[in-house]
């Protein structure tokens, strides 16, 4: 006990020395003594505290102070040393960043004002006033070391409302929020990726907290780390609503929607430019489809140009004039939206801006109506019923909607995004508006459809011609990948493509042609491989019928999951035939093989006639997420296909 | 001590001028668009260009107070790849420059004209901090569309620049009919230009004082598998300023050998102070051979001294602030060096020890292939060390016949020369690093120098030996340990790819390595040996289990034997070749696999794949395959080799051999044998 004390005093007394010397705040010293768990030897960081307090005052600022630990684990994890404070130039401050490092061997630093770097946020941005200050302690860290920060920064929040993720995919040992606002303010939450959790509450200051996190690691497939770590999403209001000013209070998303429309609404400015391009572009087009088509292929085509100026203002949900656009030649997602509104207004087509989170369908939730779950704009055009498309949806109160994304320069009309399929998105339409669910496109309209006529010679030799017609969200890919690289670069990586089937295939002749109106892109290739079959002892002729690969890169390799599995909805057929050389008999062909499973389907046939060899395979995946407790049955229908696709087929010489 | 030699170098040849600049009447205004640059359907350089350059000018002008740059370009846009690429325009610059006068507009087919408005141009402090600012001008191009003309100028303008050391680049990764720079000189000095990858036309005299030089239909630079360094394949143009009229390369080489050996106090490091001395005879103890002094000199400074540059027990931050040493001396006393200090010990202790040595300088192939043609000292770095002995040890040796260059004489200092780089914990003793072989040298001794042009190491130096002792089960699964020793450049590589990551990341590099051949394969049981040992060759050692390696039919097991190449492809996959092929070293592959037979299956087959090799013996590839006497057990072996005589650098017209050449080894190594059940 004696030995404790003395222990204990000493610890005290070396701690104090350094607080003093380096001004190593008491909390990250305490940290420091932290034991965490043992994790995974893959685990690069351990978060000890991530710890955000946000006050809010009377004059409607925040001011926000964040403290953040981090023990280095591996090598790799230096990375994790870092301080970011993210600030808007023009309304917002960091008004204090400090850091501080703890070695493994005990010694300190404290990191100075000269040690800060401040930059833009997004370097590809013309102009944007998000910027960010940075202390990196990376080159500094070693394996052990601990790294804290604290930053204090303030602004003007647009809405009563902020998020609380209690962790990134580091395992975090200690997170909380606190929110501390004046008398007469309450708030409430609701909670994500987690049971639901209740704030500790005293008088009106409310703090969330939660312990002992485990590491998100990343896998093929997965939902983003957004949906898997534990969030909050928190209103505060006046219990009294007159004192909440000009700031927008969200009950549901109707309130969204109004709010959203008064900042789109004006901006559709019909000039005379605007009526007359639009004119222009429709002057051939006859159907409603047409007309619509030929405006979304010319705002499709706009440049993508960001410049982010008044964010702060509220700025960043307000698109720029349809008239301003259109003169500019250029926008971002809101502006091509509400062009595109503008136009069809010209048509007396009616249409609405909606606002989405692009790249994870299930992020946006329902049961908090914000307009901060939402990340990119696009539009949803009323359309009669005689108009027929993959991407309509019908709306109660608005009737069918044609949904595009102007923003997308290879997804055309009537298909849409697979990262936006299914996700919830606000129609901006005011009372009538409100949070709708996107369609889902089925596997069958992103067929990739093979087929593939090809002359197999006694020494192995084969040569032929592949003709592939891709659909839907197929088509986008194979659209994207024509129009971002150069002839070259596409003809290259067709050739890598096919001598990754067939050794020293070569490629002839390589045609592509777009069609616009049905969403459908056509590639043709004449190949030859020398050798491509083994001729072994001058009897037996072995080759494998799956000469190309499918396409889809999706491998499950790790023998374990943590976390489900998200399916795209896509589709593959493939026949090859196969003219087989004379004298040459079939000896042994793979077994069939026919699979269903709730998350796709595939199936493989092999059959001979009039020295024909024909091998078909089909893929089916349907747009699902899989558990993990499931993970087996997706490896082993993975692994079945990949045998049956690797199988061989043996010609015997008579 | 590196610092303080950069610095002493950095005086020798670095020339700061300050004079006036001129404002050129005339340069602020849009040259006339004809009527064929407006109507243009397809590009004229190159058939498939998504964007062509019409002109693309860059006018230096180093006669003032400072450098100022002015850049105009003409582009017709063909493509939407082309119409993205140009439709915004970022111009960073550091705080020491000025970015000034800036103008853009798009010239559409129809004629009419949209001129940039200058609020449409931002200023933006891309980042600041202490001591770094880089600020950039950006703007977005309004009407930029398939077919239109667009042109932009701006002018930089460095305070306290010149034009000395600059690279006037002539090729870019678009295609340009007309490009030209024009310079304007320092009066103070003469300039001089060295040309690279395109005529050297030289600089012709202009107007208003400037010099010209003009390549015309320019392809745009490409990216291909096995290339030459960039440096060697785009046409550019190197200034330089002196005061001598006329540079001659043996001339300027004569005189730059003295100020090497000045800058790098290279007679400090040959000449062994009186504590050096006083340290040899315990480091080099009982040996009196040559060879064993040498060793034992080398292995005390790998061993001993500490290298900071390379010690992964300490950050980034911590070795910027660890003092430079001041001499050899210096080093051995502190017992810690950088990277050239450690050489420099080593070459001490070798003079204390009775040896003739010279502190090696060398090109960087891995930049640009090197010769005394280059008469300029920035292609130049200390590689490590050479001495002579009777019985060299190491792989990397001066032939017997070789003439050296002296001070512009020919004469023959001795044959027997090895080479150490001792400072590098990666490079094996009597090598130098790939990157440093097969190109022009120089040799520095304290009272004189001489040039040579560097050996290449022999492909067998070079090796992969890889093992593998395998079962495969009657489902195809095959199991089994792996073995694979890495030693030469490949050993350097390895060790060099691998020292910095923790042990955890060493391991998934090799995970991630193996499958992306095989993404079937579970991998455990780890070993990796000799990472920071310079002595050994870097080992792998693992455990391998890949389920349906081989596939099964009916009646018959298919398997492809050579574990060490499944799912291998030929990198060279395109028909068509733009540069020269160049591999970085000749290397070789020795594999040697054991697979125990399923029972129940006998080989129906096990040919052999034929020998492929070429008559001069670049190259050969040989199999020899066989079971053994109870028919249980295959065993595989496989002996490959590239680069013989030397041979690593083939002109494009070659392509289509070297490839075919590839497709044949592919197709070898992914040889099948058939297994049929009994």
């Amino acid at each position: 006990m004696i030995s404790r004390i003395i222990c204990l005093t000493f610890t005290f007394f070396f701690t104090f020395s350094i607080c003093q010397a380096d001004d190593i705040p008491a909390w990250l010293f305490q940290d420091a003594g932290l034991k965490p768990p043992t994790y995974d030897k893959d685990v690069p960081a351990v978060a000890l505290r991530d710890e955000q307090t946000v006050n809010f005052g009377t004059d409607g600022k925040i001011v926000v102070t964040t403290n953040y630990s981090v023990r280095i684990l591996l090598r790799e994890g230096k990375g994790y040393a870092a301080a970011y404070a993210p600030y808007l130039a023009t309304t917002g401050k960091v008004s204090e960043i400090r850091a501080w490092l703890i070695k493994s061997n005990g010694t300190t630093k404290k990191y100075e004002k000269d040690s800060i770097i401040d930059r833009v946020s997004d370097t590809d941005d013309v102009y944007n006033e998000s910027r960010v200050k940075i202390i990196d302690g990376s080159s500094e860290a070693d394996e052990g070391s601990v790294f804290g920060y604290q930053i204090v920064s303030e602004e003007r929040p647009l809405f009563y409302q902020d998020m609380w993720a209690f962790q990134e995919r580091l395992p975090t040992l200690y997170s909380r929020y606190t929110l501390n606002l004046p008398t007469g303010w309450k708030a409430s939450n609701v909670t994500f990726n987690h049971e639901n959790l209740s704030p500790q509450v005293n008088g009106t200051s409310y703090t969330w907290e939660l312990r002992n996190l485990a590491p998100i690691p990343p896998e093929a497939a997965s939902p983003s780390v957004r949906n898997l770590a534990p969030r909050i999403a928190i209103n505060y209001f006046p219990e009294n609503s007159a004192k909440a000013g000009s700031n927008q209070v969200f009950a549901n998303w109707q309130d969204v929607s109004r709010w959203a429309t008064q900042l789109y609404d004006p901006q559709v400015i019909i000039d005379d430019a605007v009526a007359l391009k639009t004119r222009e572009l429709t002057a051939n087009a006859e159907t409603e489809l047409d007309k619509i088509r030929a405006i979304s292929r010319y705002v499709q085509n706009l440049q993508y140009i960001s410049i982010d100026i008044g964010v702060g203002y509220g700025n960043g949900y307000k698109p720029r004039s349809s008239s301003l656009v259109l003169s500019r030649g250029y926008g971002d997602c809101k502006d091509k939206a509400n062009l595109m509104r503008a136009m069809l207004k010209v048509l007396k087509i009616e249409a609405y801006p909606i606002i989405i989170f692009s790249g994870d369908p299930t992020y946006t939730r329902e049961n908090w109506a914000s307009p901060r779950q939402f990340n990119h704009c696009i539009i949803a055009i009323k359309i009669s019923d005689s108009t027929k498309a993959n991407s309509i949806i019908t709306d109660a109160k608005l009737g069918r909607l044609l949904i595009f994304d102007a923003t997308d320069a290879y997804t055309q009309l009537g298909d849409f995004p697979d990262h936006e399929q299914g996700s919830m998105a606000l129609i901006i339409a005011g009372d009538n508006g409100g949070l709708v669910k996107m369609p889902i496109t089925s596997p069958e309209s992103n067929l990739l459809d093979r087929k593939i006529d090809v002359t197999l010679t006694a020494d192995g030799g084969i040569s032929g011609l592949i003709k592939e017609t891709a659909f839907g969200q197929t088509s986008a890919s194979f659209r994207r990948e024509v129009r971002v690289m150069s002839a070259d670069d596409y003809n290259k990586m067709i050739e890598g493509w096919l001598t990754n089937g067939a050794t020293g295939a070569k490629a002839g002749k390589i045609n592509t042609k777009d069609n616009n109106i049905e969403s459908k892109f056509n590639l043709d290739i004449e190949f030859s491989a020398p050798r491509y079959g083994q001729l072994m002892q001058g009897r037996l002729l072995v080759f494998k019928p799956a000469i190309v690969g499918r396409r889809d890169s999706l491998r499950f390799t790790e023998p374990t999951r943590k976390h489900p599995i998200l399916f795209d909805s896509t589709s593959f057929s493939e026949t090859v035939s196969f003219n087989l050389p004379v004298g040459f008999i079939v000896d042994e062909m793979p077994d069939a093989l026919n699979m269903s499973t709730d998350f796709g389907k595939y199936s493989s046939s092999y059959a001979v006639k009039d020295n024909k060899l024909v091998f078909t395979r089909s893929f089916t995946l349907n747009q699902v997420s899989v558990m993990p407790d499931k993970y087996e049955s997706v490896r082993d229908f993975y692994k079945k296909i990949l045998n049956a696709e690797q199988s061989p087929v043996v010609l015997l010489k008579k | 001590m590196f610092n303080k030699k950069i610095n002493n170098f950095y005086f020798l040849f670095t020339f700061l001028i300050i004079l006036s600049v001129n404002i050129f009447a005339g340069d602020n205004d849009w040259r006339p668009v004809t009527p064929e640059e407006l109507s243009m359907k397809t590009p004229k350089v190159e058939a498939d260009a998504d964007a062509e350059a019409i002109f693309w000018e860059v006018k230096v002008d180093d006669s003032g107070e400072g450098l100022s740059l002015r850049h105009y370009i003409r582009v017709k846009i063909f493509t939407e790849r082309g119409r993205e690429k140009f439709s915004k325009i970022d111009i960073p610059f550091r705080k020491e420059y000025k970015v000034k006068d800036i103008a853009a507009r798009v010239l559409k087919t129809n004629g009419s004209i949209i001129e940039l408005k200058k609020e449409d141009i931002f200023d933006r402090d891309i980042i600041k901090g202490e001591g770094i600012k880089i600020k950039a001008k950006s703007f977005a191009v309004a009407g930029i569309e398939t077919g239109v003309i667009f042109e932009y100028r701006y002018r930089e303008v460095l305070d306290q620049g010149s034009a000395n050391n600059m690279r006037m680049i002539f090729q870019r990764d678009l295609p340009i009919q007309d490009m030209t720079y024009y310079l304007k000189p320092t009066d103070q000095y003469n300039s001089f230009t060295l040309s690279f990858n395109m005529k050297d036309v030289g600089l012709i005299k202009d107007k208003g004082g400037y010099y010209k030089a003009t390549m015309t239909n320019v392809p745009a630079t490409k990216e291909e598998p096995n290339m030459p360094p960039e440096d060697e394949v785009r046409a550019w143009t190197f200034i330089f300023y002196s005061l001598e009229k006329k540079v001659d390369s043996q001339k300027y080489w004569s005189n730059a050998g003295y100020q090497l050996v000045e800058a790098f106090e290279v007679k400090d490091a040959l000449k062994p102070s009186g504590d050096i001395k006083k340290a040899l005879p315990e480091i080099i103890g009982n040996a009196t051979e040559d060879n064993e002094k040498l060793k034992r000199i080398y292995e005390f400074c790998r061993t001993k001294l500490r290298n900071i540059t390379y010690d992964t027990t300490i950050t980034d931050e911590e070795r910027s602030k660890i003092k430079s040493n001041s001499s050899p001396t210096d080093t051995l006393k502190k017992q810690q060096g950088r990277s050239l200090e450690i050489n420099d010990v080593f070459a001490s202790l070798a003079v204390a020890a009775g040896f003739d040595v010279r502190l090696v300088f060398a090109g960087d192939r891995s930049e640009i292939f090197f010769t005394a043609k280059h008469a300029h000292y920035s292609f130049v770095h200390p590689a490590g060390v050479a001495v002579r002995t009777k019985n060299p040890l190491g792989d990397l040796k001066l032939g017997k016949d070789f003439e050296i260059l002296l001070n512009g004489k020919n004469i023959s200092i001795g044959s027997e020369w090895q080479f150490f780089k001792p400072g590098n914990p990666f490079v094996e003793p009597g090598n130098l690093a790939w990157y440093e072989e097969n190109q022009t040298a120089f040799l520095l001794g304290a009272k004189d120098y001489v040039t040579t042009k560097l050996p290449l190491m022999n492909y067998d130096k070079s090796k992969a030996k890889r093992t593998g002792k395998f079962k495969l089960l009657e489902d195809g699964t095959l199991e089994g340990d792996v073995k694979i020793e890495y030693s030469g450049h490949f050993g350097n590589q390895y060790k060099t790819n691998n020292y910095e990551d923790s042990q955890t990341k060493q391991e998934e590099t090799l995970k991630t390595a193996v499958k992306e051949r095989i993404s079937a394969a579970e991998i455990s049981n780890i070993s990796i040996e000799n990472i920071k040992d310079s002595t050994k060759p870097f080992v792998y050692n693992y455990k391998v289990k890949i389920p349906n390696y081989a596939q099964k039919t009916g009646k018959r097991l298919f398997l492809q034997p050579g574990y060490f190449e499944y799912g291998e492809s030929n990198e060279f996959s395109s028909a068509k070749r733009t540069y020269d092929i160049y591999f970085n070293f000749p290397w070789s592959e020795e594999d040697e696999i054991s697979i125990a037979l399923p029972k129940g299956y006998t080989l129906d087959n096990a040919d052999s794949p034929a020998t492929i090799a070429d008559p001069d013996k670049i190259t050969s590839l040989e199999f020899n395959i066989g079971v053994t006497k109870e028919q249980n057990l295959l065993v595989y072996k496989r002996k490959f080799h590239f680069g013989g005589g030397g041979n690593i650098f083939f002109r494009k017209e070659l392509y289509p051999q070297i490839k075919s050449m590839f497709d044949s080894f592919n197709k070898a190594d992914s040889h099948i044998i058939t297994l049929k059940q009994n």
